[in-house]
């Protein structure tokens, strides 16, 4: 059953899917033909000392597609749920209706999984490849709030598609935009490392968040 | 069931949090404290401070303390003009004195000339921002003697591995340089340093005059100063007084070369290291700590000005060298005063929570500015609170007033809105 | 034994007009109940409720024994759902939904649901979303058959669907039902179509239960009366929709005819010429017992 849930999520998200993995492939190339162009033009040595001197990842231009990415694909996955209050048949189901939305969810996580893990990887083995492991690291873990934003902008657009009343919907809306600002507040590079274990940790209570809206449907608190 | 009821506690809790961080945040920037806290120099000519307040759209005001009374009430002052300003201030402004031939020959006894208050002319700028924040763990090395005149760029980077090596990566190729490493790490033993460096400052541009390459602080507390000479490691221990251990070290370049660095002791005593014998000297200016306040050290032919930057006072000193070492010539005290905004902020807000500071480079969650004053305007919102859930026939009434007592308006905004 | 059981149930709009008040009511197994009533008396939220959509703010639902509030997985695999405008996963293909729901239930009868998309002349490669709504309400109701319920549930079948594929759905269930004992309760505003189907019926009124009892009865027991000597009759004590219609008064009770004139004669109503006659369709019973507005 399980299996049967993950193929009727990944039918609804197969097409955001795999455009998120272009985006997401795209946007790596992009940063590393930038990193490529201040190397060819100034010396590999400049990306070190930039790097070192005035704390630039040059990786700046993915912070923000992983958000992207995420809201696109809890859009993808629950909007459908909730168009003709479709939901109903998800939930009358033969299986525990809160582990329906878990898996629900965790199919959509690990698709993002997927997704942020290719990105990552190819910046990462580019970076390993002209800088020392400690200053790959650094840009990896600089990285790692902006990929959890995507997994909460995910978990937090769901919870928004699956809420029935408009009200509730906009007072998610504005949680989320206030949890996600979050992680777009300080640049330095791995301001977030202290916390990224407790970040984790939060982005998976989001999964409550949905959890929530589903129960106010079952309860009828639909517009 | 458990899930539901712990699913919801868990919105709350994220929805009143998020109100704690975005309500304050949306205050400050809707009422900014204004900014225009006033400069000040130590006068060489009347041993006085001299306060230049710059406030934008008001014109400057200029003034000598005459006095400060040590109750902290408000010193005497007399206002003078920018050209008496340039007069008294001659370290700052001996272009503006020299385009008007006003600059003396001596000032207090010191024989003075524009080349010699150049070449004594120091700056040293440290904010907690740079201090407080995550770094690679890896640091470029430059040459301190290039084959040529001019500097160049660096090209390799250092660290400190666990097995107490300093080991040195070529940028170019991203290789470990084994020969340089060794070089290095053997000098470093020999000279009594204790793996690995726990701080470490360097100015690593080539656009200065020369290259000291970095003081180190080693796992002991101990100062090195560490420089690469001809590819050679060059390393001197600074000589510290028994029982001073050193935290933080900034390394100064300056025209000045007496002194190489300024030091802040592990009880945050700051210290200037010279050069003659590599010797700490303790300056008497009251503790420092660059963690958490802001240091603008200014130097010139008559003194020193330290700036410390706190989180509700700036203190201004000067001192001067003496044969016996740094002797205090004055203090100021300038304590940031309360806004209406700020006082207003205490009446609405229990609390406040914040995720980044001004004083660091990092992100988590901070509480802070918890204020007993806004328990009144709490308990008005818990009991209206109340009556909207009672008039909305909720089932529980009494959580949402009793958590509003102490959450105030951040917890009554998510329940009045979230009431279903 | 009864395969739902309402009792008591209460529902209202918010804080505001009430739906019902002590709603109750028994659907026996092997039945098939239609549930009817005037727009707004509540039958989609009574759906919704036993669907286990909805909260009823008091009262209490039983299907296969179990409160609807918490029902177990192994219950809800025993009952089917056709929800209003056959909504289905449109994202899929014939054979993907066939695929995904087939995993979900155990008694899944493949052949009874390729059967049926054999006469839609449909690729089972085809999505969901590009069929015409006759062609979705047959998936739906392939669905249905596949899964092999003990329990229908419908809401509002014959929406959006034109008489071909009324028919043919209504076909296709009745011989599906009659012929492996499944209970079925169901809604639909078109009354003509539940005629056909249905073995007991509840007629709904704002706030109450005008009358529950198998179709039959009520065609055999309902009249229709008629005179046009005399003023119309109360809408009380038996006599349900009292109308003027040219020069006749009409009205619907489930009284013997001399009981009728005795009320009418208490009245002062002569009505002379008073005839009695049986409904001629389940709408006209329906009119006449919730009345024409």
């Amino acid at each position: 059953m399980t299996k049967a849930i993950f193929f009727k999520e990944l039918l609804k998200t197969r097409r955001v899917f795999w455009l998120s993995l272009i985006l997401a492939l795209l946007f790596a190339v992009y940063a590393i033909m930038c990193i490529r162009r201040v190397s060819t033009s100034h010396g590999v040595e400049h990306v070190w000392l930039i790097m070192l001197m005035k704390d630039q990842t040059f990786i700046d231009a993915i912070k923000y597609v992983p958000l992207l990415i995420g809201i696109a694909m809890g859009w993808a996955q629950m909007a459908p749920e909730m168009q003709q209050k479709r939901l109903k048949l998800t939930l009358h189901l033969p299986y525990p209706q809160n582990r329906m939305i878990l898996t629900m969810v965790t199919a959509g996580l690990l698709q993002l999984l997927v997704v942020f893990l290719v990105q990552a990887l190819i910046i990462g083995i580019y970076y390993r490849g002209i800088i020392t492991s400690e200053m790959t690291w650094h840009v990896m873990l600089t990285t790692i709030p902006w990929y959890l934003a995507g997994f909460d902008a995910y978990l937090l657009t769901s919870s928004i598609c699956l809420e029935g009343r408009w009200r509730r919907r906009i007072a998610l809306g504005l949680i989320a935009l206030g949890i996600v600002s979050i992680y777009f507040m300080q640049p330095a590079p791995q301001a977030y490392t202290g916390i990224l274990w407790g970040a984790a940790i939060f982005t998976l209570l989001l999964v409550l968040f949905s959890i929530n809206s589903v129960n106010r449907f079952k309860e009828g608190q639909i517009d | 069931m458990k899930t539901k009821i712990f699913s919801k506690i868990v919105l709350f809790i994220v929805a009143i949090a998020v109100m704690s961080w975005f309500l304050p945040w949306l205050y400050a920037l809707a009422f900014p404290a204004p900014s225009g806290e006033p400069f000040c120099s130590f006068s060489p000519v009347n041993n006085k401070w001299i306060l230049s307040s710059a406030r934008p759209g008001q014109k400057p005001v200029i003034v000598v303390l005459d006095s400060i009374p040590a109750d902290g009430s408000d010193p005497a002052v007399t206002e003078i003009t920018r050209d008496e300003r340039d007069s008294l201030v001659p370290q700052m402004f001996y272009k503006e004195l020299l385009a008007h031939e006003k600059l003396p020959d001596t000032i207090g006894g010191k024989a003075v000339s524009v080349h010699s208050l150049r070449t004594h002319e120091m700056m040293h700028n440290s904010s907690p921002r740079d201090i407080v924040k995550r770094q690679p763990g890896v640091w470029m090395m430059m040459e301190s003697m290039p084959v040529r005149v001019e500097l160049s760029d660096a090209d390799q980077v250092f660290r400190f591995t666990p097995d107490g090596r300093m080991e040195f990566v070529d940028m170019a190729t991203n290789a470990i340089n084994e020969s340089r490493s060794r070089r290095f790490t053997e000098t470093l033993t020999k000279r009594g340093f204790t793996f690995p460096a726990t701080d470490l400052s360097a100015n690593v541009t080539s656009r200065k005059q020369y290259d000291e390459g970095y003081l180190m602080v080693d796992a002991a507390g101990k100062v090195f100063h560490v420089k690469q000479q001809a590819g050679r490691p060059y390393v001197a221990a600074i000589k510290l007084p028994e029982g001073v251990t050193a935290s933080k070290v900034f390394i100064l370049e300056e025209m000045n070369r007496d002194i190489i660095g300024l030091m802040v002791d592990t009880d945050n005593n700051p210290w200037f290291i010279e050069r003659e014998g590599y010797t700490a000297l303790p300056l008497p200016i009251g503790k420092i700590d660059p963690r958490n306040e802001s240091v603008l050290m200014m130097g010139n032919l008559f003194n020193f000005t330290f700036r410390v930057t706190g989180k509700d006072c700036t203190r201004w000193s000067a001192i001067e060298r003496t044969p016996e070492g740094y002797a205090l010539l004055g203090t100021y005290d300038i304590y940031k005063p309360a806004t209406t905004a700020g006082k207003v902020a205490r009446y609405i807000f229990p609390y406040t929570l914040s995720f980044v500071s001004t004083t660091d480079s990092l992100a988590y969650p901070r509480f802070g500015h918890f204020s007993a004053a806004a328990l009144a305007l709490n308990a008005i919102l818990a009991i209206m609170l109340w009556f909207i859930y009672r008039r909305h026939r909720c089932p529980v009434r009494w959580i949402a007033p009793v958590i509003t007592l102490v959450c105030g308006v951040f917890s009554f905004i998510p329940f009045a809105v979230m009431r279903d | 034994m009864s395969v739902i059981s309402v009792k008591n149930l209460c529902q209202r709009y918010g804080r505001g007009r009430i739906i019902y008040e002590n709603l109750s009511f028994e659907v026996p197994q092997g039945r098939i109940l239609g549930l009817l009533g005037k727009n707004g008396t509540g039958k989609t939220t009574t759906i919704n409720i036993l669907m286990g959509f909805l909260k009823p703010q008091s009262g209490e639902c039983r299907i296969f024994g179990e409160d609807i509030t918490a029902m177990s997985p192994q219950t809800r695999s025993r009952i089917a759902l056709l929800l209003e405008g056959h909504v289905q996963y449109a994202f899929m293909t014939i054979a993907e939904i066939e695929r995904f729901y087939s995993k979900f239930y155990p008694k899944w009868n493949r052949d009874a649901y390729y059967g049926l998309m054999e006469k839609l002349h449909v690729t089972p490669d085809q999505k969901i979303s590009s069929m015409s709504n006759g062609q979705r309400s047959q998936v739906a109701l392939g669905l249905i058959l596949a899964q092999n319920a003990d329990l229908l549930m419908l809401d509002d079948f014959s929406l959006g669907l034109d008489p071909g594929y009324r028919r043919l759905f209504i076909e296709y269930l009745r011989d599906f039902v009659k012929s492996e004992g499944k209970t079925v309760f169901m809604t639909s505003h078109i009354i003509q179509d539940l005629e056909r189907l249905v073995d007991d019926c509840i007629i709904m009124d704002y706030g109450r239960i005008l009358t529950q009892m198998p179709v039959k009865e009520l065609m055999s027991t309902l009249r229709r009366y008629s005179y046009t000597d005399g003023a119309l009759p109360g809408a009380t004590d038996g006599i349900y929709s009292p109308w003027h219609t040219g020069n006749e008064n009409e009205f619907y009770s489930f009284k013997q005819p001399n009981e009728v004139k005795q009320i009418l004669s208490a009245e002062g109503i002569a009505a002379a010429d008073l005839k009695a006659e049986a409904p001629a369709s389940l709408e006209d019973a329906f009119i006449g017992l919730t009345g024409r507005y």
